[in-house]
């Protein structure tokens, strides 16, 4: 009777040593509450940084601003294909005006009447 | 708005005149006060933050919302805040060193370390905080209670 006594008093030490030098060896790192400058400063830092980082990020990543509606020249028509007749017209201002020889002349009238 | 706005020029006015307090005080007797004995107010005004990977931002306290004015009590080996109407943050000071030219605190809390050194000539207060990829430094002055 009187060993089981010692044995749950013995018990009952070893308990309370276990948990006294786990209670010292814990860091004793401050609750999150009430702490001010690894707390409230802390805190109060990162969010304002997360806040400027996507509002910068968000500000990256915006499409730019719409494009203003530029009132472009009409393009020149496309100058419509010239008939063979234009062409040689075309040939004897060339020729009339001495802008080509006579054999550049006859050279150019034979490839359009070829190419009719 | 307009209370709001002339609490922050009175404290803001008050800040300035910290600073300007602890800058003319200077010489033996301003060194003699800042002697990790006689409590200090302090008041912030520079932020700058780092996070690992990103670019820093800075600005000055108000634009991070942060308490203005900083308590060194040294008889209790506390540095707390001074907003009112909410419970009074407090961090404990594990580590109090006085060299001739600063007083250092330094401090661990939710799992980050931080440390305040305190020019003993001018006042000027340089905050640091470290800790999960973020660190920030926070520039002010401090004048003898």
């Amino acid at each position: 009777m009187s060993k089981q006594r010692n044995i749950a008093v013995a018990s009952t030490f070893v308990g309370l040593l276990t948990a006294t030098v786990l209670t010292i060896s814990a860091p004793a790192y401050s609750s999150e509450a009430g702490a001010f400058i690894g707390g409230v400063f802390a805190s109060k830092v990162v969010n304002n940084m997360e806040r400027r980082t996507r509002a910068e990020e968000a500000q990256a990543y915006s499409p730019p601003p719409a494009a203003q509606p530029v009132q472009q020249a009409a393009p020149a028509p496309a100058p419509a294909a010239q008939t063979p007749q234009q062409k040689l017209d075309q040939l004897d201002k060339l020729a009339a005006g001495g802008y080509i020889t006579p054999e550049e002349y006859k050279t150019k009238k034979q490839a359009i009447l070829d190419g009719m | 708005m307009k209370i709001q706005i002339r609490n922050n020029l009175a404290s803001s006015g008050l800040a300035v005149g910290l600073g300007c307090a602890a800058a003319l005080l200077s010489g033996g007797v301003s060194a003699a006060r800042f002697d990790g004995a006689n409590n200090l107010v302090c008041a912030a005004m520079d932020v700058v933050g780092c996070a690992n990977g990103q670019s820093c931002v800075d600005g000055q306290a108000r634009d991070f919302e942060l308490p203005e004015f900083i308590f060194v009590d040294f008889a209790n080996k506390l540095v707390r805040g001074t907003e009112e109407g909410r419970q009074q943050e407090v961090s404990p000071i594990r580590h109090l060193d006085v060299t001739e030219e600063q007083v250092i605190l330094q401090g661990v809390e939710n799992h980050r370390g931080w440390s305040v050194a305190i020019d003993r000539q001018n006042g000027r207060m340089t905050l640091t905080s470290a800790g999960g990829d973020v660190g920030f430094m926070i520039f002010g002055a401090c004048t003898a209670l």
